[in-house]
């Protein structure tokens, strides 16, 4: 059944709330304070030597290699070669996923045919087959995005089969009371439903592709953010590997972004 | 206001009303190998244009019933039938308001509302424009732009009454719909349901748990007993049209009331009995 295929179950309601009104500022307030403690608290551990040099650099020397990659222009191969793997395989795994993911929600027989294999491949860790994907893509692109595309297409898939038939019987009801044909329901109901589903499973989907991209990299790489953060640790550069994390972060925050934008979009026009 | 417009505007020419009859119909569910008997043998005659209420204890089969005249369940054996012809799926006259107000959560009250229209791809200003008077008529003027979650039950449930009205059919199939609102709120919309029976002429099969309620609204108010479901008894009100709210402080409408709670009485103590 779909039920147990769904990850999560998705709603309106289902992403953090966001602090609204007389709390605002308050938070606002705490979420700089926090970020304060956190600097300071890093800050002294890496120069009072309570933690070794080799493991933790300070705030003020990563921000200082940060700045230098972006100003000699070392970050940018790294960062779009990410970027690109990323992006190639995110794309591919939903375009992936809603098609099979629409095939399945619409023949029972292929579904519960199908059902075991989806379980097992979900349950199995793929980042496990990452060295033997580079055996068979080579060194350059290819394997990095079909790691990435691997992890994210089954959120999308199982949320998109679940979006598309956890559909009330009331709601079924309605629609043959109005006669509305199945492309109909398709359009009115299961769709915009399914979208309550999807979107978050975008969000995890994002999250995952980057995750095995960057292990594609780890794997077997000349360029990448993987690539930088190995380099950078095996020589011992311990900001500028902390520097790369921070971009790493900043990647992943900007994704989650263009999702939210995204969202926004389709909600309004569904 | 807006329920002046509705109620005084031309008349769209809608198909007359419908005759319904079901002959020895009895439904079986099948759950978990167990068998349910939702209803057994029962015989209904509404006469079109008749506005009849369906009431008895919970679970005797009034959905069920209901659900088998709008074409979404099939009888186990005997036949519904509208105007004649054996119901085998839902017929274009019917508006349905369900139990439940299965509002579509990504729509706001307006587009709810107009739902039929755009499955019918009728929808225009016009239908627009009624919709937001049905919407004034169903007290909610001005919550056109509001979504479902930020409505209470009871004002779900007045826009469900609202999607179910909005193509004026001439067969209106209503479970509970007033079932959560409040005496006075719930007896303002009696008063409107009937102005629009009476605009736009059309058969009405009301379920309802008042009685009060079917008195009031109904030509006939059927009553059903328990396990398995058939038809107790059939009373005809013969209280005098149209229906004004001041008819519900005279003898005549306590006296209904009464006899109608005798005879639901009647029917919950015959099903105790069959137990034993
Ligand atoms: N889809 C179904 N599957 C199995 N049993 C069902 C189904 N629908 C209804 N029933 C059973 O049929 C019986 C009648 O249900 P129905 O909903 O018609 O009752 P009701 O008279 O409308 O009750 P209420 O006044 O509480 O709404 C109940 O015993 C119910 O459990
Ligand atoms: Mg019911």
């Amino acid at each position: 059944m779909a039920t147990q295929l769904a990850s999560s179950v998705a709603d309106e309601t289902a992403k953090p709330p966001r602090p609204r009104g007389g709390a605002g500022p308050k938070s606002a307030a705490l979420a700089v304070l926090i970020f304060v403690a956190i600097v300071t608290t890093w800050h002294v551990l890496a120069t009072s030597g309570a933690v070794s040099p080799l493991l933790l650099a300070p705030p003020g020397d990563v921000l200082a290699a940060l700045g230098q990659m972006i100003a000699d222009g070392s970050l940018w191969p790294h960062l779009s070669a990410t970027v690109q793997e990323t992006l190639f395989g995110f794309v591919l795994a939903v375009v992936a996923a809603l098609v099979v993911g629409s095939a399945f929600a619409f023949s029972p027989i292929v579904r519960n045919a199908v059902y075991p294999y989806i379980l097992i491949s979900q349950t199995f860790p793929k980042v496990a087959i990452a060295p033997l994907i580079v055996a068979i893509f080579g060194y350059d692109l290819a394997p990095k995005v079909v790691l990435a595309a691997l992890l994210a297409f089954f959120p999308v898939l199982t949320n998109t089969i679940a979006g598309l038939t956890e559909v009330s019987d009331d709601e079924v009801n309605l629609f043959r009371s109005l006669r509305a044909s199945k492309w109909q329901e398709l359009r009115y109901l299961r769709i915009p439903n399914a979208l309550a589903f999807i979107f978050p499973a975008l969000n995890s989907a994002a999250v995952l592709a980057l995750i095995g991209a960057i292990v594609g990299e780890f794997v077997a790489s000349r360029t990448g953010i993987g690539y930088a953060i190995q380099q950078f640790t095996t020589t011992g550069e311990v900001a500028a590997t902390y520097a790369t994390l921070i971009v790493l972060s900043v990647f992943g925050l900007a994704l989650y972004g263009a999702l939210t934008i995204l969202e926004r979009l389709v909600r309004r026009n569904r | 206001m807006a329920t002046r417009t509705l109620a005084d505007g031309p008349a769209r020419a809608t198909a007359a009303p419908s005759a319904i009859t079901a002959r020895a119909v009895t439904k079986t569910f099948e759950g978990k190998g167990k068998l349910v008997h939702a209803l057994s043998d029962v015989d209904l005659e509404i006469e079109a244009g008749q506005f009849v209420s369906l009431i008895g204890p919970s679970g005797c089969g009034k959905s069920t019933l209901l659900k088998m005249i709008a074409g979404l369940l099939t009888p186990s054996t005997g036949t519904v039938s509208i105007d004649g012809a054996t119901v085998t799926e839902p017929l274009p006259q019917i508006g349905v308001a369900f139990q439940k107000p299965t509002l579509l959560r990504w729509r706001n009250v307006l587009d709810n509302i107009c739902l039929p229209l755009d499955i019918d791809g009728t929808r225009n200003a016009e239908g627009e424009a009624r919709a937001v008077d049905l919407l004034g008529l169903m007290g909610l003027a001005g919550f056109e732009k509001h979504h479902p979650k930020e409505l209470s039950g009871g004002m779900e449930q007045r826009v469900a009454i609202a999607r179910s009205l909005i193509t004026q059919p001439s067969l209106l199939l209503m479970d509970e719909p007033f079932g959560a609102l409040d005496e006075f709120t719930r007896e303002d919309l009696n008063d409107e349901l009937l102005r629009v029976w009476q605009h736009e002429p059309k058969t009405v099969v009301f379920v309802t748990h008042s009685i009060s309620e079917a008195v009031f609204l109904s030509d006939r108010v059927v009553v059903m007993s328990a396990r398995p479901g058939r038809v107790h008894a059939n009373i005809p009100v013969e209280l005098p049209r149209p229906r004004e709210r001041a008819l519900r402080n005279t003898p005549e409408f306590y006296e209904a009331i009464r006899h109608v709670r005798a005879v639901l009485d009647d029917a919950r103590l015959g099903e105790r009995k069959g137990e034993h």
